[in-house]
């Protein structure tokens, strides 16, 4: 029980997808302007890895290896397609939102990260439950992302407004160099901290 | 027909990939050793380059060729390298592990110091011809070139005397300070007990006795006391054989100086003064 | 080669797989998904033209109109009906603007021969400035403007500081719909 739930924190602060791999930035940054886009993309992403974590776990030990890329690539593009098509029918405000990066999450290198370095190898609930880490993982620090942004950008927490009426929006925050900004702050106090913990 | 003719479609693609990339793999298969990779996992994955190859994969190449000894990785420790020798069928009988040992002890109040050093806080730099601050051509200059290129952050700069203080918990003998001190002061050790020289002086004693006060003299009565044979004088400077030495201590107790200290894998380097002064306070090391 | 089959089998089999549980999910969304679009639509074009009862989509095989002209193009015309009788257009249009193509619907009313709506439906405009373009302050200039004005940035319409580009994009937009009116006039 405490292995399985270091595998889950593995993903949440060791091995964080942002902070520490950074890796699959490019949707962080285009995504992250609104806590309700992160929410809804941290959900996509965690639903994609964890579903395609689960089948390549489960098929790892009869995949040849000279085709396991494309079959990888296949088993998560199916699960993006779902998604991608479950949202544009039921949320399709929010699918709206997100635009192109639903479908890109195909290629989003975490995702593929972890199918190739831990599921392809480890059994199952291993798969699953490091899957779900590094899901939850980039949700929390997307989503922290999408709080500073939208506030400093837009003066509101979901589309709430919380500052008074003459606050003037920081433009830099809705564009993606203010992403870089605020992951840039966000590592420097993740290494301060665990550096001082060690 | 709205479900059979992508499914049809998709299927004889990846029907038709899967044959051009299996035949492709056959076509161009390259024979690789499967002990390579058994090895290379094994190996610490830190790619530091201590050992002298191109990474750990490069590593574990010369060590499945035979090339390297399983006991190459420095940063490894016992535990890889024994680990290793099973994997190739090697024994490993360098158990033990290495260590950084500074082998100077001339620090501020010691060592004389010639001029007022203004520049660059690098060792390397302060010795360009040399000849430095220090009068001592030999000794350390403490301006932290180690400290900063430690990987492990083993080494600090005793802020008293402005020498280097190895941790021997976190050194793991990766020599990157040996090989940055320009002085030549920090050395590699087996890590077990024995007694060294620590000081590297090639200088005549009445110059020693000028500009250092832990500085050997080469009065040689080391060589004579040890009952084993094992301090000789040779090229200008005192050799412990360390075969030879039983670590009896008579050296540490004849030495007027007080540059033979003693080294342990547990409390680093001990002078003989200092291990003298806290026997008669009553401290059990 | 009974290695090579093997492996193109495996491959095929989760392509396969794969396939048929997409198709079965495009099958069990597409109608819900369509069904959306076209409420989008159709509350869309209620917003560019209240008055309407009816929207008609004209078949576009059957006209002769220049579709594509510099930065904007045409892409759908919808009849509007009210009272069994033909009241106005809109038109379904795209034009280039800072960060991309510009998607809006404007409703025209030929009775009255003004412009009685506008909406952006899509646009890629720089956030915070260019996308400005849907704020009311702008957007609202455009609203009950005669057909007769000169619908030029600097004369009737104010553009958006810092958004020059986007500003006039929508503006042409405009002046090019009310051009396109006289040759559908006898739809």
């Amino acid at each position: 029980m405490k292995n399985l739930w270091s595998y889950f924190k593995n993903g949440i602060i060791g091995e964080n997808p942002i902070l520490r791999l950074m890796i699959g930035l490019c949707s962080v940054l285009a995504v992250s302007v609104r806590v309700e886009n992160c929410l809804a993309m941290g959900a996509a992403v965690t639903f994609v890895m964890v579903s395609s974590s689960t089948v390549v776990s489960l098929i790892r030990n009869w995949v040849p290896s000279q085709v396991r890329i494309p079959i990888f690539i296949v088993i998560i593009s199916t699960f993006t397609t779902v998604v991608d098509l479950v949202m544009q029918a039921y949320l399709p405000s929010l699918s709206q939102a997100m635009g192109v990066f639903i479908p890109l999450i195909v290629v989003n290198c975490m995702i593929m990260g972890r199918a190739e370095a831990f599921a392809s190898r480890n059994p199952v609930g291993l798969s699953i439950v490091d899957a779900l880490g590094m899901g939850v993982g980039f949700t929390l620090v997307i989503t922290a992302i999408g709080l500073v942004r939208e506030l400093l950008g837009y003066g509101q927490i979901l589309s709430i407004p919380v500052f008074p009426e003459h606050y003037q929006n920081m433009m830099v925050m809705v564009l993606p160099p203010g992403a870089f900004f605020v992951i840039g702050v966000y590592i420097a106090l993740l290494n301060r901290f665990s550096r001082r913990s060690k | 027909m709205d479900l059979v003719l992508p499914v049809v479609i998709v299927g004889l693609l990846g029907l038709a990939f899967g044959v051009m990339l299996a035949w492709l793999a056959q076509k161009f298969a390259v024979e690789t050793n499967p002990l390579v990779q058994k090895v290379e996992q094994v190996l610490p994955g830190a790619n530091c380059g201590a050992c002298g190859y191109p990474g750990c994969s490069g590593l574990a190449e010369a060590i499945a060729q035979g090339k390297a000894e399983p006991d190459s990785c420095p940063v490894g420790g016992p535990e890889i390298w024994s680990a290793i020798g099973k994997l190739i069928g090697k024994e490993v009988n360098n158990l033990e592990g290495k260590k950084a040992v500074l082998l100077c002890q001339g620090g501020e109040e010691v060592a004389v110091s010639q001029a007022f050093y203004q520049g660059v806080e690098d060792c390397r730099a302060a010795s360009v011809l040399n000849l430095s601050f220090k009068a001592c051509r030999f000794g350390c200059l403490g301006l932290g070139s180690c400290q900063k290129v430690c990987p492990f952050e083993a080494i600090t700069i005793d802020p008293d005397n402005r020498l280097p203080i190895i941790n021997l918990a976190k050194c793991t003998g990766c020599g990157k300070c040996v090989e940055v001190c320009p002085r030549g002061v920090l050395a590699l050790v087996p890590n077990r007990e024995q007694v060294l020289l620590a000081c590297q002086s090639l200088d005549k004693a009445r110059e020693v006795r000028r500009i250092c006060q832990l500085g050997c003299t080469k009065c040689r009565l080391c060589v004579k006391v040890c009952p084993e044979e094992a301090i000789s004088f040779a090229e200008g400077r005192i050799h412990i054989d360390r075969q030879k030495c039983n670590l009896c201590g008579k050296c540490l107790e004849k030495c007027p100086v007080g540059c033979l200290v003693k080294f342990s894998p547990k409390g680093g380097i001990v002078t003989y003064q200092r291990e003298k002064s806290k026997e008669k306070a009553g401290v059990t090391t | 080669m009974k290695k090579i089959l093997q492996t193109a089998l495996i491959l095929g089999l989760v392509c396969v797989v794969a396939a048929f549980s997409l198709a079965l999910v495009n099958q069990l969304t597409q109608a819900e998904i369509e069904r959306r679009a076209r409420e989008e639509l159709e509350l869309a074009l209620k917003q560019v033209f209240p008055q309407a009862e009816e929207f008609k989509e004209v078949e576009p095989e059957g006209l002769n109109l220049p579709w594509e002209r510099e930065n904007f193009s045409l892409l759908q015309i919808f009849v509007v009906q009210a009272a069994g009788e033909r009241v106005g257009f809109v038109f379904e249009a795209t034009s280039t603007g800072y960060g991309g193509p510009i998607r809006l619907l404007i409703g025209i009313s030929s009775r009255e021969n003004e412009l009685v709506g506008i909406q952006i439906l899509d646009h890629q405009e720089t956030p915070g400035l260019g996308s400005n373009i849907t704020s009311p302050d702008f957007i609202g200039q455009f609203y009950s403007k005669s057909l007769t004005d000169p619908f030029t940035i600097g004369e009737d319409i104010e553009a958006i500081a810092g958004a020059t580009i986007s500003s006039q994009a929508v503006t042409r937009a405009c002046r090019e719909v009310v051009s396109y009116l006289e040759e559908v006039e006898n739809l």
